[in-house]
């Protein structure tokens, strides 16, 4: 009996813990004007604290690695020897002040600019970025996936240094990889434990340390471009995996800048007076990757087939509700040589199923189930156009499985040539030159894909020589991409756009479609 | 037979806080079994126009959405029961296959203490509770595919090493006991006696502990899917769908919470009827 | 009594090894490895290089030998992701989650005596039912859903405490709120019952009659009485209180072991997973050792039940 009053006490607690829940709702409505300053969190505001969604690598070394986040760090550590204006595509200078090509028109030479130190106090001068050229293009170095072919370095005088792709022929992507290569000091590229544990450049923010997933910057007060100088004295750097956590920290003012904000937390965000969203189109793509050692991959008209039957304005609008851009190419439309692909495949189930008889099999007869890996938890809402496009598929008649997976797993089965027939990717080159991402994905053997396709490698070979820009944009209008739209190596699904969210006293913050990230110039107001 | 059904009324009556939590299960069972045919809304059906819809008692509740719906406009009461069976589902069965392993080894380990066997046993159940769940849950799910299989199996390694320990002290007190002695005595195997003697001690030893059991089973299971290394979309979870309306907390919060106050609500009835019968088993606390 | 301690500490050092083993077999099981997750696009020969640095180029037994080697002496590995040997990883992310449980268990304690003395002196009263559904309520109360909801509460909407990372004391207390209220649930049940357990005994019914009503003495009595099922209760609740410690770190993306644990899975740390799996059941073996050498010390009726375990 005693026991009655307990339930209803149970029941009394559970009515409170959901009236204190409702409590929170109407602050969606009437946004919150309470507390400008947060829980105890910005004593002062000469700190700077930014929320990655992705972790450090291991190596410091910035060619032991691709992982953006270290790309992040190195961007504001050190300087490039040009700059692109992600705009105007204009290569500016940077710790080069004057570059030309030879009159061989394969050898580019650079003036230096004189007066730069490293944070250790070390001169800039020519033979530090004769190393990091060479250990940059270095074939056994992790980051020459941006690199074709190891590029020679002459020292001239101090500072003046030529480049020289080994070839000994022209190599058109030269001058735009410049604008992402980081420039590293040659005592450290000389001692390698040095490289791995430090970050060493010449840029506005100075590698204070790195713990708990945390990495301390402090500005660099001696930066020789005094315009471009560091405006807050620290600069936090940290890894967040959840996006939740991350937009909860920013709502309470723990941090100024958060990255990879989920479309769903947009009206959260634009509902918070303290609070900004920012989107960017990016150099990213989506793509569904066709693996063509796994049978019938192999297939030009099958991938065609699957090409024509996936809804891609669907996705982009709905699943992607509008944060994501429509793909006309299999580069990003803000990559430097973008024009719309002749002949890139657009939604058409009628001609998706003819495709598929001419391919041998009509109406999906005889082609057994395909599998179809995806990432959870890395790029947004893969699972639901995942979901979608298996529908698609299923509407022509082909039978697909999604099969999703945990990150690490997925990155392995990514760069596997037989996990699975068809898998989900992102690719985000360092830079706006096109070559790092259908050189990456198409020269033989093609990442990802695993593809060997003599025609359009030797094509992207003869696209890469030509060092004339205006000719080399036409040639790859006019020949590369129709080419890639007749194989699809892989079928583009669209353009990332890029979501942050900031603290509204942040001002300056301008996100590039590279996810390089200028930190240097915000400031609070 | 009336005699045994007013025995189990009687006790329904003397125990409330368990009548209360029966119901409540029952409740739940019903929602289990007959998901499908009750929803109201196809539980996948998105429809943007009714987006983020709060529950009735807010303003602005659009009429048939009960709790209201999530981020592309699915009803949540009837991804909620779907969420509800599929629970239900893994926690019982990881319960049942928990109890299974555990009686295995509890009483091939009990039968032969002592011994090497035994030793084996003991050990490889130390082992098991002494791993950190959550981690061995993380690597297992990585290494298999996870499915609503894998992940029962995978919650019925929380709880089996207790189930091995409790009947294998039982089977070890009962060879010890004197009736056992004069029957073995008589010629029966120490095998026979064990199985024969084992609903004496066993089943009052694990009835209070099952509830409790599919308590942390349905509130583990929740766990994973909420950091998506559990049930994978589309099949729905209570863990799901809390994932899911993570990203709209502050805006709207319904889409969390309400999962979360149905797998408390759940595990309240599961902990009032485990106090009960606690309570009713050792006579101890029954003051 | 020594023979049955040493015997319980060499079966405590098999379950040790036995776990270690498992983690180091299941980590290289699962698909991919810590050079895929450094550089997820270096080629293979890249791929090679990278694991020949890690010291995961070798086959799993040598691996594995080199493994028990390193441990003989001292050291737990070098965890690439964080650059740091395994030890000083640890040595950094211990403190943040020794205070994340000390203040839980004090908390629990804390309001699990007063809320379970109070409600067992005022029995049967409502002040008895509140506290009692309250601690059924708090108990039922999945631990990460209530840590997303006071984030909201508290963090976001009331802006009362931080909510992610660390940076000094104040990042702990909501944290340790929401580790320590299964915890205090189960304890406020339980002192309540010793205490009315207590209460009924002859001693303190005797104690009545010859007219010393004394609370305080009952307090002091029922305390000592209840020492020996709280130590078992710390036992069998030390398990869920480390699991639950991950699940709170996970979402307050506290920067303790649990947090360290997530990473380092996901990043295939190897023997960074390693050395936090073997602290944390180590802790949980070597504290459970305890309380059953702490029995056969304290009550020699169990000395000699316990012979067969």
């Amino acid at each position: 009996m005693k026991r009655n009053k307990k339930v209803i006490s149970i029941v009394l607690s559970l009515l409170l813990l959901l009236s204190i829940l409702s409590g929170c709702q109407p602050s969606s409505e009437a946004p919150e004007q309470q507390g400008t300053e947060p829980a105890g969190t910005r004593e002062d505001k000469d700190t700077l604290t930014m929320l990655s969604a992705e972790s450090f690598t291991g190596s410091w070394d910035p060619t032991g690695h691709t992982i953006l986040a270290n790309i992040h760090v190195e961007y504001i550590v050190f300087d490039r020897l040009v700059n692109m204006d992600m705009e105007t595509l204009e290569i500016k200078p940077g710790l080069a002040t004057e570059w030309k090509y030879l009159e061989d028109r394969v050898t580019l030479e650079l003036k230096l600019r004189e007066g730069v130190k490293f944070h250790d106090g070390t001169d800039l001068d020519a033979s530090d970025v004769a190393e990091t050229i060479k250990r940059f293009s270095d074939q056994s170095r992790v980051a020459s996936a941006w690199w074709a072919e190891p590029i020679l370095a002459e020292v001239v005088d101090d500072l003046t240094v030529r480049l020289k792709p080994s070839s000994g022929i022209a190599y058109a992507p030269l001058i735009n990889n410049l604008c992402f290569t980081p420039i590293l000091s040659s005592e450290d590229i000389e001692n390698e434990e040095r490289l791995m544990n430090n970050l060493n450049g010449t840029g506005p923010y100075k590698f204070v340390k790195f713990e708990n997933e945390q990495c301390d910057f402090v500005a660099n007060e001696n930066y020789w471009d005094k315009a471009n100088a560091a405006k807050v004295k620290n600069f936090v750097f940290r890894y967040v995996a959840d996006p939740a956590t991350r937009l909860a920290a920013l709502q309470t003012g723990e941090a100024d800048i958060i990255e990879r904000v989920e479309s769903e937390q947009v009206p959260t965000i634009e509902g918070d007076p303290n609070l900004k969203l920012l989107t960017v189109t990016a150099i990213e793509q989506k793509n569904l990757v066709f693996k063509f050692q796994m049978p019938p991959m192999d297939n030009k008209l099958l991938r065609q087939a699957i090409s024509y039957a996936i809804d891609r304005d669907t996705i982009v609008n709905d699943i992607m509700q509008g944060y994501a851009g429509k793909a006309e190419n299999f580069i990003s439309e803000v990559a430097w040589g973008f024009a719309p692909a002749e002949g890139f495949p657009t939604y058409n189930p009628e001609k998706a199923k003819q495709l598929l008889a001419e391919a041998g099999y009509p109406n999906g007869e005889g082609l057994p189930e395909l599998t179809y890996a995806t990432s959870v938890g890395f790029y947004p809402k893969t699972k639901e156009y995942g979901e979608f496009i298996v529908a698609n598929l299923a509407d022509i008649g082909i039978k697909c499985k999604l099969v999703p997976m945990e990150t690490a797993s997925w990155l392995d089965a990514l760069y596997q040539p037989k996990s699975a027939h068809m898998i989900d990717t992102g690719w985000m080159p360092p830079g706006l030159e096109p070559d790092l991402t259908i050189g990456a994905f198409y020269r033989s053997p093609g990442q990802c894909a695993f593809c060997e396709i003599d025609e359009l490698n030797d094509i992207l070979m003869e696209e890469s020589r030509i060092t004339d820009g205006d000719k080399r944009a036409e040639f790859l209008k006019t020949k590369v991409y129709p080419m890639i739209a007749e194989y699809v190596p892989h079928m583009t699904l669209f353009n990332s756009v890029l979501l942050y969210a900031v603290r509204s006293d942040v001002e300056g913050f301008e996100p590039t479609p590279t996810s390089a990230m200028p930190f240097h110039q915000v400031y609070f107001k | 037979m009336s005699e045994r059904i007013k025995k189990v009324l009687s006790f329904l009556r003397k125990n409330p806080s368990f009548t209360i939590g029966l119901i409540i299960i029952l409740i739940t069972l019903f929602i289990a079994i007959f998901a499908d045919s009750i929803v109201p809304f196809d539980p996948a059906a998105s429809s943007p126009k009714d987006r983020l819809a709060p529950p009735f008692w807010s303003s602005g509740a659009k009429p048939g959405h009960i709790l209201g719906t999530d981020y592309i406009g699915r009803d949540l009461v009837s991804r909620v029961f779907m969420g509800i069976r599929t629970s239900v589902f893994i926690s019982f069965l990881s319960v049942g296959t928990a109890i299974i392993i555990g009686m295995t080894v509890g009483l091939i380990s009990g039968l032969s203490h002592p011994g090497p066997i035994d030793s084996i046993l003991m050990r490889i159940t130390d082992i098991q509770m002494g791993f950190p769940f959550i981690v061995l849950a993380i690597i297992i799910l990585t290494l298999v595919e996870p499915t609503v299989t894998s992940c029962i199996v995978v919650l019925s390694l929380a709880s089996w090493p207790a189930y091995a320990r409790v009947l294998r002290s039982n089977v070890m007190l009962e060879k010890e006991m004197d009736y056992i002695a004069a029957a073995k005595a008589m010629g029966a195997s120490s095998t026979r006696i064990a199985i024969k003697y084992l609903g004496r001690n066993f089943l009052p030893s694990i009835l209070p502990v099952m509830p409790m059991d599919i308590a942390g089973a349905i509130i583990t299971e929740s766990l994973l899917s909420f950091m998506s290394i559990g049930i994978q979309p589309p099949n729905i979870s209570l863990g799901n769908i809390m994932a899911d309306g993570r990203n709209y907390i502050s805006t709207s919060w319904w889409i969390t919470a309400i999962p979360g106050v149905v797998v408390m609500i759940i595990v309240l009835a599961l902990n009032l009827m485990g106090d009960t019968l606690q309570k009713y088993f050792d006579p101890k606390l029954n003051k | 009594m020594l023979a049955t301690i040493t015997r319980r500490i060499l079966q405590g050092l098999i379950v040790i090894i036995g776990i270690t083993v498992i983690t180091f077999v299941m980590l290289r099981l699962i698909p991919s490895d810590p050079s895929r997750t450094m550089a997820p696009n270096a080629t293979e020969e890249q791929l090679m290089q990278l694991k020949e640095q890690m010291g995961i180029g070798d086959p799993i037994p040598t691996q594995f030998v080199k493994y028990v080697k390193n441990l003989m002496r001292g050291y737990m590995g070098y965890s690439y992701f964080q650059k740091a040997d395994v030890s000083t990883v640890i040595a950094k992310a211990l403190p943040m989650s020794s205070i994340l449980l000390l203040f839980a268990i004090i908390i629990a304690v804390v309001f699990g005596l007063l809320l379970g003395i109070t409600a067992a002196i005022n029995s049967n009263t409502w002040i008895d039912r509140l506290i009692s559904g309250f601690s059924v309520l708090f108990q039922s109360m999945p631990n990460y859903w209530v840590g997303i909801i006071l984030i909201q509460i508290i963090s976001v909407q009331l802006k009362l405490l931080p909510s992610t990372g660390y940076k000094g004391i104040r990042y702990s207390i909501l944290p340790s709120i929401v580790l320590a209220l299964p915890m205090t649930a189960v304890l406020i049940r339980n002192i309540r019952a010793s205490m009315m357990d207590s209460i009924n005994q002859n001693f303190v019914k005797a104690a009545k009659a010859r007219g010393i009503p004394s609370w305080s003495s009952l307090i002091k009595y029922s305390f000592r009485n209840s020492l020996i099922p709280m130590l078992t209760l710390f036992g069998t609740q030390l398990g869920v209180l480390l699991g639950n410690c991950v699940v709170v770190e996970y979402v307050f993306g506290y920067p303790g072991i649990g947090m360290q644990i997530l990473n380092a899975i996901v990043r295939r740390d190897y023997y960074l997973v390693q050395g936090l799996v073997a602290l944390l059941s180590s802790f949980f073996i070597i504290v459970n050792m305890a309380i059953d050498i702490g029995y056969i010390y304290l009550d020699p009726r169990i000395r000699k039940a316990q012979g067969g375990l």
